[in-house]
């Protein structure tokens, strides 16, 4: 005992020190600092003024870029749903008693670890208007007669850029709702069976309201996701056409390193951080508190 | 459930596999054979495959200069996460004064995400004189704290009697770490390694912030540098995307089972 | 535990990577003089002796010339030191036409090459 009461708990802070050197320069600073910054009129060339709530005001009240940016950040939200849903289905499927289930869960979370630049690329290319497959698709199908040029086009831009998204997260999903639905005991379906439930009352009763955590967790990330998915847009739109698809953080990019304004970036990323926050405590709150602890961890 | 009429689920998870796959199926086809990016109607199977198109991904952009940025700035974060995230993770299964508070600290740091950051964070880093270098790139990423519960929930299943053993011995704290709880997490350090190798390697915002010019590009940046100087006119530019999502791939089919875990514990980005 | 280790599909992955990329610049290393030869016919399909060949660079963007040499009496050309990994030929004989514009490509820059096909001068219009 004297060993322990000897070395103390010295060692801990060394220990910590790294790691809580990262998080600070890094997450902690940055957030002060954008507080700071957006109440100040800054540049690199010239010394910092004050500039009290001119940002948010010029934001709130002129900027209406900031509002197309932010009505897209709600509008990109939509894929978190559509994705909980069909990963719901796939999940479903996946989870039966049948032969080959790793082989169809690797194929279908493959998208996920994937590059989101290399996707753009390819969904890019998919969507092109001449020789795109998706194009060629509708027109086989006679759906329609020529082309749409999908990412130029101010009407159907956020849509593709929707499905794009959903396809890479989609595999995501899937395995978390699978994983819910294997810690669902089967007894319970059994039970239900013998009781005379159905197929579908067996699913809405017990595994949909036993499922709620896992589909409030994927509800948060794909809130987290709409807010932070900066490479998929840029590469896919650079946020056009005409700002069709442009998120608000591809818009604070292009304020603070296109336009320079870092002052205005930064009151620009105050309010993402609150929309933010506020978004996830909601969802939590709405989900009993049981999504867990959520990490929206680069 | 009976097992008897399996096919429609076959057939149903067949056309969503289908449907997932596709992507990369065609983005393969036409690395090796450049068509569909003039022709049209699209053919289904690749005509006349060539291995040309990597070959000219090879020498007509810095390839190379790019997978190297890559790799260096990858090795240094998984070396960095590893060393960082288990100093951490050990530190935080010892009792002590304020490790609620450090606790808190880092629960509350994982709802800012890097995008919340990128102002702050390249001024930090030019102010550190870090920008444009490999370095610079690799900072943010050291430490993550979805690692570091990783380590944390491994080091916790070490029975105590083990570390009181090893104190009653006379091996100092590193030492313990190192001789003792490590070799018992293995799990814990593959994860480690894999998370932060694929938020390190599919990085695109931090360094298209922090670098400038052609030196310092790593592969995304690299990638989305050459579809802007070229559009969509050659099939060089989808031999570089099956060559940029090689490994990425390669680590998942080899670690499947990890990978997932490690993706869905506690939730992350990836 | 030295079974393990071989066993380890690690191992055998990277082990296999190098090993092919170790063999491969082996044989980069000795085939990489930038030779290339072939032969130039003409419109009889005679062998066509005293025909310019030339050697363009294909960037990206552009057709640089490189370098030209001239047929021996059997019609055979032949560069040396042409390192471009993407290259046209074309063969000129003044009074027996030229060659339609041929693109080589090469695995590895300076890959020595045999051409199959020969050069065919048709006769100018």
């Amino acid at each position: 005992m004297t060993y322990a009461r000897r070395r103390g708990s010295g060692f801990v802070w060394l220990f910590l020190a790294p790691s809580l050197l990262v998080f600070a320069l890094y997450r902690i600073i940055p957030l002060g600092w954008n507080a700071v910054l957006s109440v100040e009129r800054w540049s690199p060339f010239r010394p910092a003024s004050f500039a009290g709530l001119d940002h948010y005001e010029e934001m709130f009240f002129h900027d209406e870029v900031f509002w197309r940016s932010l009505w897209n950040t709600v509008v990109f939200m939509t894929s978190a749903p559509i994705a909980i849903a069909l990963a719901l289905g796939v999940a479903l499927l996946v989870n039966a008693p049948i032969r080959g289930r790793a082989l169809y869960r690797a194929a279908i979370f493959l998208s996920y670890p994937l590059m989101p630049v290399a996707v753009g690329i390819i969904w890019r290319w998919l969507y092109d208007e001449k020789v795109g497959l998706i194009n060629y698709g509708l027109i086989s199908a006679g759906l329609i007669s020529r082309g749409i040029p999908f990412l130029e086009s101010f009407e159907w831009a956020m849509l593709a850029v929707i499905v794009a998204a959903v396809w890479q997260i989609l595999g995501f999903f899937m395995v978390i709702l699978l994983a819910g639905l294997q810690s669902i005991p089967r007894e319970l379906h059994e039970a239900a069976a013998i009781d005379g439930a159905g197929r579908a009352q067996r699913i809405g009763r017990i595994t949909l309201p036993l499922l709620r955590p896992a589909i409030f967790l994927c509800l948060i990330i794909g809130i987290i996701n709409s807010f932070t998915s900066f490479d998929l847009i840029y590469v896919m739109t650079r946020g056009g056409p005409n700002y069709a698809t442009e998120l608000l953080i591809t818009y604070i990019y292009r304020a603070a390193f296109t336009l320079t304004r870092f002052d205005y970036a930064a009151a620009l990323t105050v309010v993402l951080f609150v929309f933010l926050l506020a978004l996830t405590w909601l969802a939590n709150r709405a989900s009993g508190g049981e999504a867990g602890a959520v990490e929206a961890a680069e | 459930m009976r097992p008897s009429r399996t096919w429609p689920i076959h057939l149903a998870l067949g056309v969503v596999a289908a449907v997932m796959l596709v992507p990369f199926y065609w983005v393969l086809k036409t690395s090796v054979t450049g068509e569909n990016i003039f022709a049209y109607p699209p053919s289904l199977w690749p005509r006349h495959p060539h291995l040309y198109y990597f070959v000219d991904v090879w020498y007509y952009i810095p390839f190379v200069r790019f997978l190297l940025n890559s790799v260096v700035v990858s090795a240094i974060v998984v070396a960095a996460n590893l060393a960082f995230n288990a100093l951490a993770a050990y530190a935080l299964t010892q009792p002590f004064a304020g490790k609620r508070g450090v606790i808190l600290v880092l629960l509350s740091s994982m709802m800012i995400p890097f995008q919340a950051t990128i102002v702050p964070a390249y001024l930090i880093t030019k102010d550190l004189g870090l920008l444009n270098s490999r370095l610079g790139l690799a900072l943010p990423l050291c430490s993550t704290i979805v690692n570091i519960f990783v380590f944390k929930g491994s080091f916790d299943a070490v029975p105590r009697s083990l570390i009181d053993a090893a104190r009653i011995d006379g091996l100092r704290e590193w030492q313990i770490l190192w001789h003792v709880m490590l070799p018992l997490s293995t799990s814990a350090v593959a994860t480690n390694v894999i998370l932060s190798f694929i938020w390190s390697w599919n990085n695109f915002l931090w360094p298209l912030i922090a670098i400038r010019g052609e030196e310092m590009q790593t592969l995304p940046l690299g990638l989305s540098t050459f579809l802007s100087y070229l559009e969509n006119t050659t099939g060089a530019l989808y031999a570089f995307c099956v060559l940029v999502l090689a490994p990425g791939i390669a680590l998942f089919l080899l670690e499947q089972k990890r990978f997932v875990e490690g993706l869905t514990s506690g939730a992350t980005k990836g | 535990m030295w079974r393990r280790l071989l066993g380890n599909r690690y191992t055998i992955v990277f082990g296999l990577a190098a090993a092919g990329a170790a063999a491969w610049n082996l044989y980069v290393v000795r085939h990489d003089q930038g030779l290339v030869e072939g032969r130039v016919l003409d419109a009889g399909g005679r062998p066509a002796a005293g025909a310019t060949v030339a050697l363009y660079e294909r960037t990206l963007t552009t057709l640089e010339p490189r370098a030209t040499v001239e047929t021996d009496g059997e019609g055979r050309f032949h560069f040396a030191g042409q390192p471009a990994h993407h290259f046209v030929l074309e063969a000129k004989k003044p009074g027996g036409g030229q060659s339609p514009r041929t693109t080589v490509r090469r695995y590895f820059r300076g890959q020595n090459l045999v051409l199959a096909e020969p050069l065919r001068l048709a006769p100018a219009r």
